[in-house]
């Protein structure tokens, strides 16, 4: 093709056409016209040629005249191309643990990368023309002197630091190109937006050659985990696994705690390859820490199976949370809501009935000071709760203040506010009408009409609640349909008002037969600032209990699983959070750490320190500023040398006195990231290149790589004007239209 | 033409008074149905007896259920005025004595279900088969509450747990302490006398039969909950029903009510 061309392909690519003979072009396509209607005039004078005989002479002709005549106005091509041996080309060599990879037979991806690149003769032919520097990278990028100095290395991959790093000698040397030889297994979180944005303003071109195969046959991989960080003691938990497969049909998940297993359970995966995403439930267990593993059972043929493990570090909170019940009247929900949460000893229900119009009746109360009146006596004692909630309780039985500390509980202690139905729950007790009716999740009646009364309904769970923790009662999805479809009803309602725009409804009140059936919000919900709100419409779901046989359990697991939603968010006074439990092939783990009062506001003046102790012996310790911002916030950076379990202590002193300490525990781990995504990510080494201006090439097509280079628009660059007019191609086509004529002519006798 | 312009005319509105129908039957179809009526509150707590069969055993012909019977015993002034009781004393919500009829409930029944407190009286004569005790046991497991009077004696203390052993064969009946919380919930409970039946206060005595010592025994869940609160040797019915009534002692009965109140308070939030 360049034969016929005369010139690279890359500069007709690169290149712009111009005519170099200044004449108007207007010129040009009058001569153009002129030309074609003599033609035309001079076919019809030929009668006895048939139309179509003269309309292909015609086209031939014209065709001829036209090129001619495009030829004398002397076509060029405008081209920037690298001036030789004056610019840099940078060659950087993915040398991070996933490069390690090869199959029985053949090199690992990394020697195939490099064995490309020479085999091809493209390495040479760069060099011959622009400086070559070569580089590898892994978590960072170092210079090599040659390509027999890489190491076989095994740390992450970080392709935006290390292109940052390589563009940046730019600024000191002229660089045409950057070539780029890895899998894309981007594992660094170093090649977000703003990294290609910053990339492509360098003007750069990146050319990628991308290495390893883009699919592993019968791989399991287990992607992601996600589990909390912290858990109440004998708490059910969740783990979200998220399984990429290559047409397997399912995988069992198992859920380890060092080496015991606490859980087991087989997931579905779809019969196309592709990621499906489950969930496995595991109990929290006693308070301390579990140290997690979380594994794929290895599929049938699989030779990869290092990526079907992940970790996970939680704390398990001894702890029992708080709930604070208050109740107006002596109700059967209240004794039924107790007892299904009396076997539960990670809660602490502490509630307080008013039996007599004087006199309230407190159970589950340490001392007999505790609730002295029936409702919390100061700002402190009912921020010492995790949760509210209040029941069949007009507005007006609390005081002023008592009204400002529940919203303040919400807003600034993080706490759940709880509103049960009843004759003088939600709007027909005026609660539609005190400061905390402006953080609930509805707008509450405040007419004069009851909003309380009997309606036979039948709770059904939203997509919301499918979600959501609340509304498990059985593992699995259809199951757990039925679960609630077989619910004996509810035989009283409370209408909410008009739900707020950040309410959530996880259950419904269906009432009606089928045409007519009508749905009602039942729980609703709602963030607010640090806390959350939740409106229950009904006050009879102890009829679940009366009415199932007594070893079911619906009934219980409904308002433990509701008492631990409302509960556990509520942040504890002192705390120390990493930004995740595991840290792969990172060596400082990042944390915060959290110093509040009684009444959560921020302690002035106080020392916070931390300590991080390894399981291996070694110690680590560190004094933390404040975030300046006098919200009680602190963040540390921890160093975590070695790989290993970690234990972190955060110690708060207010001068001499210790105002308490806070514990969690973090891992590091090493030479793990990279076993997951170990696959060619074509995409992402498509795009690179894509928002530079440069190229995704295979390993079997780099011949060309050294041309495009050449024509590269960055570094030290010259304009050239390349003649068209002498290509071999325009010769030939004169010769072809000319003698197409000649031959057609001849055939049909009209020479 | 002027029959075929009266046809086209008649045509016409005959198809605009169909399409007019089906319009308005459409709308009917489609009109939202609005929310189903909500009814005034149920009253939390409503006192129900236990409808059950005399035993035949103790000779007392096996009549009962609501064909009338031993249950029936001071009905339905006694659950009247405990309730005015109830209502006057206590923030519970009730049924109106004076409005609502009294509820009985058969121990096959499955809405019993429905009714988490029950009372039976004069249980040293009832007989519960055993489906009925089998129903009764899984109404108590099951978070219900049972409070039995007005039996007196050796002979009725066999007569009741002749059925209770079907009931809880594996429970034992015992004792409530002193200092049981169902003593405690408002008041502290801890003077406790006989409560006699009025017939026997009319005689001169405080007991009938040999039930001379008064008993306040239970049954107890696996949680230390009490399920059956029994009043054996005692008429709290009695003293209820006869509040009105000028020889009955008032001592008696206001006690009679703080045993009544007591147990429905516990029944409600144990």
């Amino acid at each position: 093709m360049e034969f016929l061309l005369g010139h690279s392909i890359w500069a007709f690519r690169s290149g712009e056409l111009a005519f170099a003979r200044g004449w108007p072009i207007w010129l040009l396509v009058a001569l153009v016209v002129a030309g074609l209607v003599a033609i035309v005039v001079t076919l019809l004078r030929r009668p006895e040629l048939r139309p179509w005989q003269r309309g292909i002479l015609g086209l031939l002709q014209f065709a001829f005249l036209a090129l001619l005549l495009v030829l004398l106005w002397r076509p060029v091509l405008n081209v920037e191309r690298i001036r030789d041996r004056e610019n840099v080309v940078a060659v950087v060599i993915d040398d991070s643990g996933s490069m390690n990879a090869r199959t029985a037979d053949t090199p690992s991806w990394r020697d195939q990368g490099v064995l490309a690149l020479q085999g091809s003769g493209a390495l040479e032919r760069i060099g011959a023309s622009s400086e070559l520097r070569l580089f590898s990278f892994n978590d960072r990028a170092q210079s090599l002197e040659s390509l027999e100095d890489l190491g076989g290395g095994n740390g992450a991959t970080r392709i935006g630091d290390a292109l940052a790093t390589v563009t940046q000698m730019a600024a000191s040397v002229p660089m045409a190109a950057v070539v780029l030889v890895s899998d894309g297994a981007e594992n660094g979180n170093s090649l977000d937006e703003a990294a290609l944005s910053r990339l492509a303003a360098t003007g750069i071109p990146v050319h990628t050659i991308g290495v390893g195969p883009e699919q592993l046959d019968n791989d399991l991989e287990l992607e992601q985990l996600q589990v909390p960080d912290s858990a109440v003691a004998n708490e059910m938990l969740r783990a979200v696994v998220s399984v990429r497969h290559q047409g397997q049909r399912s995988t069992r998940v198992r859920v380890y705690d060092g080496d015991k297993l606490i859980a087991s359970q087989e997931i579905p995966l779809g019969e196309k390859p592709g990621l499906t995403t489950a969930s496995v439930e595991f109990p929290a267990g006693e308070a301390g820490m579990r140290d997690l593993r979380v594994t794929l059972d290895t599929a049938r043929n699989e030779t990869h199976d290092a990526n079907n493990t992940r970790r996970a570090v939680l704390d398990v909170d001894g702890r029992p949370r708080n709930v604070l019940y208050v109740e107006g009247e002596p109700r059967w929900e209240y004794k039924f809501m107790r007892r299904a949460a009396d076997d539960d000893r990670s809660l602490r229900v502490v509630s307080s009935m008013r039996a007599t119009p004087n006199r309230f009746y407190r159970q589950g109360v340490k001392n007999g000071d505790e609730l002295k009146d029936g409702l919390p006596a100061s700002e402190a004692e009912l921020f010492s709760f995790d949760a509210v909630i209040l029941g069949s309780i007009e507005a007006a039985a609390l005081s002023h203040d008592q009204h400002e500390w529940l919203k303040s509980f919400v807003d600034r202690r993080g706490g759940s506010l709880m509103l049960l139905a009843g004759r003088d729950g939600m709007g027909d007790g005026g609660w539609g009408r005190v400061p905390v009716a402006q953080i609930l999740p509805a707008r509450l009646p405040a007419g004069p009409q009851p909003g309380y009364g009997t309606r036979t309904t039948r709770a059904r769970l939203t997509e919301y609640g499918k979600e959501s923790a609340i509304g498990r009662l059985d593992a699995d999805p259809a199951k757990n349909q039925k679960a609630w479809e077989g619910l004996p009803s509810l035989t009283d309602f409370q209408n909410i008002g008009a739900l707020r725009p950040g309410a959530v409804v996880l259950l419904e009140a269906v009432s009606g037969q089928a045409e007519g059936q009508r749905a009602d919000p039942l729980l609703v919900t709602q963030r607010y600032g640090r806390g959350s709100t939740w409106l229950l419409a009904t006050a009879t779901t102890w009829r679940w209990q009366m009415r199932l046989p007594v070893e079911d359990q619906r009934h219980e697991l409904f308002w433990r699983q509701l008492l631990h939603a409302l509960t556990t968010p509520a942040p504890e006074r002192l705390s120390l959070m990493p930004d995740h439990s595991v840290y792969s092939d990172e060596s400082t783990a990042t944390l915060e750490a959290q110093v509040l009062d009684e009444s959560f506001k921020p302690v002035p003046g106080v020392a916070v320190s931390v300590t991080a102790t390894a399981d291996t012996g070694g110690v680590a310790a560190s004094t933390i500023e404040p975030s300046g911002r006098d919200d009680g916030r602190y963040r540390v950076a921890v160093q975590a040398p070695a790989a290993g379990l970690y234990r972190v202590v955060m110690t708060a002193k207010a001068g001499e006195r210790t105002l308490g300490e806070a514990v969690t525990h973090l891992r590091r781990e090493d030479g793990v990231r990279e076993q997951f995504g170990a696959y060619q990510h074509r995409p992402m080494l498509e795009r690179i290149a894509r928002e530079t201006g440069g190229r995704y090439w295979k390993l079997d097509d780099l011949a060309d790589l050294p041309d495009a280079i050449r024509y590269s628009r960055a570094g030290m660059v010259e304009r050239q004007t390349l003649d068209l007019w002498n290509m071999p191609l325009v010769f030939l086509l004169l010769v072809l239209l000319k003698g197409s004529e000649w031959l057609l002519r001849r055939r049909w006798r009209r020479l | 033409m002027g029959l075929r312009v009266r046809q086209v005319r008649q045509l016409l509105g005959l198809a605009t008074a169909t399409a007019l129908c089906a319009l308005l039957s459409g709308a009917h179809a489609a009109a939202p149905v609005g929310p189903p009526a909500l009814g005034p509150p149920q009253p939390e707590f409503r006192f129900a007896r236990l409808a059950y069969n005399d035993s035949a055993a103790l000779g007392f012909g096996g009549r009962g259920g609501f064909g009338g019977g031993s249950w029936t015993t001071d009905a339905p002034e006694a659950e009247q005025h405990l309730l005015g009781g109830i209502r006057r004393l206590t923030r519970i919500s009730t049924l109106d004595p004076d409005r609502d009829q009294f509820i009985a409930i058969a121990p096959s029944d499955d809405d019993i279900y429905d009714y988490p407190f029950i009372y039976a009286v004069e249980v040293g004569r009832w007989y519960l088969s055993d489906e009925e005790a089998a129903k009764l046991r899984d109404y108590l497991l099951r978070g219900g509450f049972l409070m039995v009077d007005d039996f007196h004696g050796s002979l009725q203390w066999e007569g009741f747990m002749e059925s209770m052993r079907r009931v809880f064969p594996d429970r034992d009946v015992v004792e409530i302490p002193d200092n049981h919380e169902v003593f405690h919930v408002v008041w502290d409970l801890d003077h406790k006398v006989q409560i006699p039946g009025v017939y026997a206060l009319m005689s001169g005595r405080t007991y009938e039969q040999d039930g001379v010592e008064p008993h306040w025994r239970g049954v107890f869940d696996d949680h230390g909950r009490l399920m059956v609160a029994i009043n054996f040797n005692m008429d709290l019915g009695d003293a209820w029903e006869h509040a009105d009534t000028p020889e009955y002692p008032q001592p008696l009965t206001a006690l009679a009510y703080r045993f009544g109140i007591s147990y429905a308070l516990y029944a409600m939030s144990h």
